[in-house]
């Protein structure tokens, strides 16, 4: 009950910013449009363009979702604030309360920031709706695709309990989510061993699995052991540094 | 002069303080950025051309575009937060001082961690130089040339975007409207894109005429000795624009207070 509370204020919070959003959302069109423009100019007429055009504009709506989550799951802004003791005294864990937060926000973004900016390219690029069939696997692989994101930034959040400033992990997480998550290119377009590596790396269940289950070029059950695999095993590690990070915390704020 | 050297000593020193911070993220802000372009030349390993360029040629346009944007974050830090200081109020300090307020924004901060930018820019063109047909001598000049108009026009675009703040207060998702896209847009050559954002790219947010429009001359793409000239036209025609937007917002401008 406490976590829906938690995400919900969340939810609330992001809201009051809904214009800039909005604002926001277009400039992110631009860049949608703009990797439309290189694969369209790339491949020509080939078959494949129109299918890559809806996998890049459905990325480009769900990097809201899987990449720009708050920084740091809003951790490094309360180590500053000195906020963070008041979550230390609440009667759950930091993992737990720092989820729903950041869960409230990647539903408040899902509704708008990724839903307008997919109507965009629905409407001026010709980006192709959903099957009917299509659209649970890939909700699913979504949310799979949310919690791995989550993770890594709680990841980014604890790093700055230990170094105090954000801004290496920070960089670090969003170049090889940039370079391995696939937003901007599918797998089969890597070179070399990376073709056969990023698929199996946890950056890859952030974007390029999400997307490709809604076009259907990946299967839904390979899809879902990838992702499942990983979230276990960083879940895993979130509850062992967290145990361990808490014990000794700077507070800087105040 | 002497406050000048001043306040460069104090950001060196002060950024400097945190070592280890300031090494890493001077790195990560340089391996950051050229992780957009080894994504591009990942793609461009499949495919060799795109619009009819090169990667070797692509990459010239991107450093030029990227060099303007590094040497702007290294010295632009104040223009860039701007919002910060119009949320607070602190701009009525600017206010009461004897300077240019201009001239206070640039100097309140030198980010040394953009070198990281200004060196991966700077590789990114070496490789281009290398990869492409493009004759090594007189181009560097040429290059010299074109990051210096890049530049400025980064900082008069800027200027402009942080002008907006006199009226709305908050600009930061407005530069990303205005700015972000359409920078990253002309870091590739503007012919692949539809109308709309070709000429806005051209006479609107003019950052094609900075790389795109004269490197495509010099490659020999583009006949009109209008795109050669095109960098010095792009940035005085914006200088006005600037000016006049600044003032205007200078006039508008109400404290929100602390």
């Amino acid at each position: 009950m406490s976590g829906l509370a938690i995400a919900m204020t969340s939810f609330n919070r992001s809201r009051a910013y809904l214009l800039n959003h909005l604002v926001n959302n277009l400039g992110s069109f631009i860049f949608g449009y703009i990797y439309v423009s290189i694969w369209k100019a790339a491949l020509g007429d080939s078959p494949e363009t129109p299918s890559m055009v809806t996998y890049i504009m459905v990325n480009q709506s769900i990097l809201w979702v899987t990449m720009f989550l708050s920084r740091g799951a809003y951790l490094p802004q309360k180590i500053r604030e000195g906020t963070i003791v008041f979550d230390l005294l609440r009667p759950y864990g930091l993992l737990f309360c720092s989820f729903f937060e950041v869960a409230g926000h990647g539903l408040y973004s899902l509704i708008f920031r990724a839903t307008p900016i997919f109507l965009l390219g629905y409407l001026l690029l010709g980006v192709s709706p959903p099957e009917i069939g299509s659209l649970l696997p890939f909700m699913l692989t979504l949310f799979n695709g949310f919690l791995i994101s989550f993770l890594f930034n709680y990841f980014v959040g604890l790093w700055s309990i230990k170094f105090l400033s954000p801004t290496a992990a920070q960089g670090l997480l969003y170049m090889t989510m940039n370079l391995l998550g696939g937003a901007f290119l599918p797998a089969e377009y890597y070179p070399g061993f990376l073709r056969f590596l990023m698929p199996l790396l946890p950056f890859a269940c952030a974007n390029y699995y999400p997307s490709s289950v809604y076009l259907g070029t990946v299967s839904l059950v390979r899809a879902l052991v990838l992702q499942c695999f990983w979230i276990v095993v960083l879940f895993l590690l979130a509850l062992y540094m967290t145990e361990k990070l808490t014990r000794s915390i700077q507070v800087q704020g105040g | 002069m002497r406050s000048v050297i001043a306040l460069f000593m104090a950001s060196l020193k002060a950024q400097y303080e945190y070592r280890l911070n300031f090494w890493l993220d001077t790195l990560i802000n340089g391996v950051n950025l050229f992780s957009d372009f080894l994504l591009m030349a990942f793609l461009m390993l499949s495919f060799k051309e795109i619009g009819g360029w090169s990667l070797g040629e692509i990459a010239v346009i991107y450093s030029i575009v990227e060099m303007g944007w590094g040497i702007f974050r290294l010295f632009g830090e104040g223009l860039h937060r701007f919002e910060e200081l119009m949320v607070t109020g602190r701009f009525d300090l600017l206010l009461i001082r004897p300077m240019n307020t201009v001239k206070q924004l640039l100097l309140e901060r030198i980010d040394f961690r953009r070198l990281g930018v200004v060196i991966e820019a700077l590789a990114v063109a070496v490789f281009g130089f290398t990869a492409s047909r493009i004759d090594f001598g007189d181009m560097w000049l040429a290059y010299i040339v074109l990051v210096f108009f890049s530049t400025v026009m980064t900082f008069e675009i800027n200027i402009i975007l942080a002008a907006i703040a006199f009226w709305t207060v908050r600009n930061s998702d407005i530069i990303v409207l205005a700015f972000y896209s359409t920078r990253t847009a002309a870091m590739y050559p503007a012919h692949i894109y539809g109308p709309v954002l070709k000429n806005v790219l051209t006479f609107i947010v003019p950052l094609a005429t900075v790389a795109y429009f004269p490197v495509g001359y010099l490659t020999g793409r583009i006949t009109s000795i209008i795109a050669l000239i095109s960098p010095v036209l792009g940035v005085t025609a914006l200088l006005p624009v600037t000016v006049l937007i600044w003032k205007l917002g200078l006039k508008h401008y109400a404290s929100t207070g602390t």
